[in-house]
């Protein structure tokens, strides 16, 4: 497979060496300098490109800019292409190829500069005897950035094969390891990059999956639950702060649910009363991140909606909805700077990592095996309480319901499902997660068609009649209705398919039941 | 994939050059892009310095043998080759041997579907089994026309052909080259034909000494001499052909050759 190679220098100046080979080879070759450029990768916060083996990057060399979609494992290019600006989200990207692939992974995220790397160097063409390039080599003297600065990246060689010239590359490779002082670089620029910025790409977080014994006490397997979701809130706040993308608001809040969720399942475990303390301030910074995250939720729907509508014929409503999110973020950002919130992460910290009875003694020191296959028990029982009720008609209260029980049954599957092998219900997750995707969409855009309806209504009242926006919103308004009955369907979907056969089965075994009873 | 073949029963019209330049434009945009040269001579083979010469041959590539390992990456970016063989002068008596003669050019380039976004074939010359190929597997035929006597008799007989043989699932563009405005009698068959031919693109390339240096430089006109007015017409006519495109896919415009004559 044609791929390329790279090589770092460890003795002499790489372009000499290099001339040096060829010419004693008797290879033709131009040579030419590479004028000191800059190279930033991109990616989305949680690693969408790389998880999917893909590198994306600009290239500033002077007024040039070109941005690159590479294969990680090849190295290979898939397309280069010059563009203007770098791109911040898919819709930015040039058409084609380098869209589809990068946009069908990115959905909605933003793309966000991962590392940077300045370069200088020299590059060269090897050339057959119609003068065409049949392999390119670089000699690159490379700095890569960190937050403090920069720092030194050993010298590459980097080999790029072209399609269908295969034997000039592998006689100059076997040239250069045969000649040349060089040590075969793993991965690519990136992880160079990362490595040198003291950054691995997956230190970005979501939910977390520790690995415990199935005996070891309830209370203490939780708090390194609660412990690693903290990490995940802390993670989360930087991004948040700055206003990179909304997915770190959502995954911030993920984080703070999914530690409410686990207290209060948890209630006949961690009894003590200092807990209640805790399941307060968490309420409380569920409520204070909800309304940001709300209005993220919106304007994205609505930003969706609009695309469809006449151009500019929903801005009014895009600039009310904006100004709202603004004064919403203003309040987040300082209940976050708030003593409470300080006082709160210090004091759950403290209480997280300082030994304590409290978190092995008495009811905690239940295995933990047992107390998940109860939490389970408990969370699926409720689950078909309000799932008998869904159906694509019914009511939001169902539909929220359902999503509130379904969320929390997903948190312990994923959590605690790998570690404690609950036979086979981790197959049944991705059933799950389908349905919480699906109540999630149900659910923000009933928020969207109330907020649409809301500002409809308060036009009415104040007695604009701008007749283009308000065909604008008829408009928007039936699309949201439309894709909400189609949420509606895959929720209903969603459910039977977890409700029914295999999956039932599979999550009334895993919380200890008997065959038997798994119909609800 | 879209397939766009460069074609014309004349020969000397320039389908080897538009071919070239609108490749390098649709590559330089970040298209993925492949040149098919079919023509024996091998002359696009030649501007992008590739040796044309295909290991398995004709017969191979009929055979689906060796197609992707044919294929040489160019000196440019996203733009690759399958350069052309000697042995393509055979090509018309290996079709004539298929069981599906008049599908065997589609049939080769579906598993390239998702390699690339155009291919462009630089066809050679005349009405062969070849063309019929050309037209079953091309979703536009981009047909380089010199505004005189006999390049419009070509067009016409193309279009004749066409019609004959029940050829309407692509769509015809055909577009001047070669123009010299000095000269009246261009002048005045730019200035009418696309009123009778209303697929006719409006953009034209001028006769200019830049397309006959590509085979000095041995590279599209783009490249070296990007500022040149052939250049600007290239970009033009490749935007003009890309709104086209669009047009058709959205099912607005699909000008076919009947649609053609019934204008005319």
């Amino acid at each position: 497979m044609l791929k390329t190679y790279r090589y770092a220098l460890t003795s002499r100046s790489g372009s000499e060496a290099l001339t040096e080979v060829l010419r004693s080879a008797g290879i033709p070759f131009l040579r030419a300098p590479i004028p000191s450029s800059v190279r930033t990768y991109y990616d989305s916060f949680d690693w969408r490109l790389r998880k999917a083996g893909l590198l994306l990057f600009t290239e500033r060399r002077g007024e040039r800019l070109r941005l690159f979609l590479r294969e990680a494992r090849s190295g290979l290019n898939v397309v280069v292409v010059d563009v203007s600006d770098a791109p911040r989200y898919s819709d930015e990207l040039p058409r084609g190829l380098i869209r589809d692939r990068v946009g069908a992974l990115l959905c909605e995220r933003r793309l966000l500069p991962v590392a940077c790397v300045r370069c200088r160097g020299e590059s060269f063409s090897v050339l057959d005897e119609e003068g065409k390039t049949v392999l390119r080599a670089n000699v690159e003297r490379r700095r890569a950035e960190t937050g403090d600065g920069e720092v030194r990246l050993p010298e590459d060689l980097e080999l790029s094969p072209l399609r269908g010239f295969d034997k000039p590359l592998n006689r100059v490779r076997a040239l250069i390891e045969r000649h040349l002082d060089v040590e075969a670089l793993p991965g690519h620029g990136l992880d160079d990059a990362l490595r040198a910025a003291d950054r691995s790409p997956q230190d970005y977080r979501v939910r977390p999956r520790p690995s415990f014994a199935p005996d070891e006490a309830a209370g203490d397997a939780l708090r390194v639950v609660f412990l690693e979701l903290l990490a995940v809130v802390e993670a989360n706040e930087d991004g948040m702060r700055r206003d990179l993308d909304p997915a770190f608001l959502g995954d911030m809040r993920s984080a703070i649910a999914d530690s409410r969720a686990l207290l209060d399942d948890s209630g006949d475990i961690l009894t003590a009363p200092h807990f209640a303390h805790y399941r307060g301030e968490l309420d409380w910074l569920l409520y204070v991140t909800a309304p940001a995250h709300v209005l993220d939720a919106e304007l994205g729907g609505l930003m969706r909606c609009a695309a469809a509508c006449p151009d500019g014929a929903l801005d009014r409503f895009l600039a009310i909805l904006r100004a709202r999110r603004m004064d919403a973020r203003r309040d987040l950002l300082q209940a976050l700077a708030s003593q409470r919130y300080r006082a709160f992460k210090a004091g759950w910290r403290a209480a997280l990592e300082t030994p304590d009875p409290r978190w092995t003694s008495g009811p905690a020191g239940t295995p933990l095996y047992d107390a998940v296959r109860h939490m389970l028990r408990r969370r699926l029982d409720r689950c078909a309480g309000h799932g008998s009720r869904l159906a694509p008609g019914a009511p939001d209260d169902v539909f929220h319901a359902l999503r509130a029980e379904v969320g929390r049954l997903h948190c312990i599957i994923e959590v605690f499902g790998r570690a404690l092998r609950l036979g086979d219900v981790r197959r049944t997750a991705g059933v799950v997660g389908d349905l919480v995707e699906a109540l999630d969409e149900h659910h923000a855009l009933g928020g969207l068609a109330a907020t649409v309806c809301a500002q409809s209504a308060s036009d009415d009242a104040a007695g604009k009649h701008d007749r283009a926006f308000q065909d604008a919103i008829e408009r928007v308004t039936a699309d949201i209705n439309a894709c909400k009955e189609a949420a509606a369907k895959r929720c209903v979907h969603a459910y039977s398919r977890l409700a029914a056969g295999v999956h039932q089965k599979r999550l009334r075994l895993a919380a200890g039941e008997r065959e038997q009873e798994t119909c609800p | 994939m879209k397939i766009l073949a460069c074609y014309n029963i004349k020969g000397g019209v320039g389908k080897t050059a538009s071919a070239v330049n609108l490749a390098w434009l649709s590559a330089r945009e970040g298209f993925r892009t492949l040149v098919w040269d079919l023509d024996p001579q091998g002359a696009a083979s030649f501007y992008f310095r590739v040796s044309p010469y295909v290991p398995s041959g004709a017969e191979g590539l009929m055979q689906g043998m060796g197609l992707r390992s044919a294929i040489k990456a160019t000196d440019h970016d996203n733009l690759d080759l399958l350069p052309a063989d000697f042995s393509y002068r055979n090509l018309d008596l290996m079709l004539g041997k298929a069981i599906r003669p008049q599908r065997c050019l589609s049939a080769l380039l579906k598993p390239l579907e998702t390699e690339y976004d155009y291919v462009f074939l630089d066809c050679p010359p005349g009405i062969t089994l070849l063309s019929e190929n050309v037209f079953r597997a091309t979703d536009v035929l981009l047909v380089p026309t010199i505004p005189t006597t006999l390049s419009l008799r070509a067009l016409d007989q193309l279009l004749k052909f066409c019609r004959r043989e029940g050829l309407n699932d692509f769509s015809i563009l055909p577009f001047f080259t070669m123009v010299d405005v000095r000269r009246a009698l261009h002048r005045r068959v730019v200035d009418e034909l696309p009123r009778q031919i209303p697929a006719m693109l409006s953009n034209f390339l001028p006769y200019a000494s830049e397309v006959e240096q590509m085979g000095l430089r041995r590279s599209a006109v783009n490249a070296f001499a990007a500022q040149s007015r052939s250049a600007r017409a290239y970009e033009d006519l490749w935007w003009e052909i890309k709104m086209r495109l669009e047009w058709i896919e959205d099912g607005g415009l699909r000008t076919t050759y009947a649609e053609a004559e019934r204008m005319a």
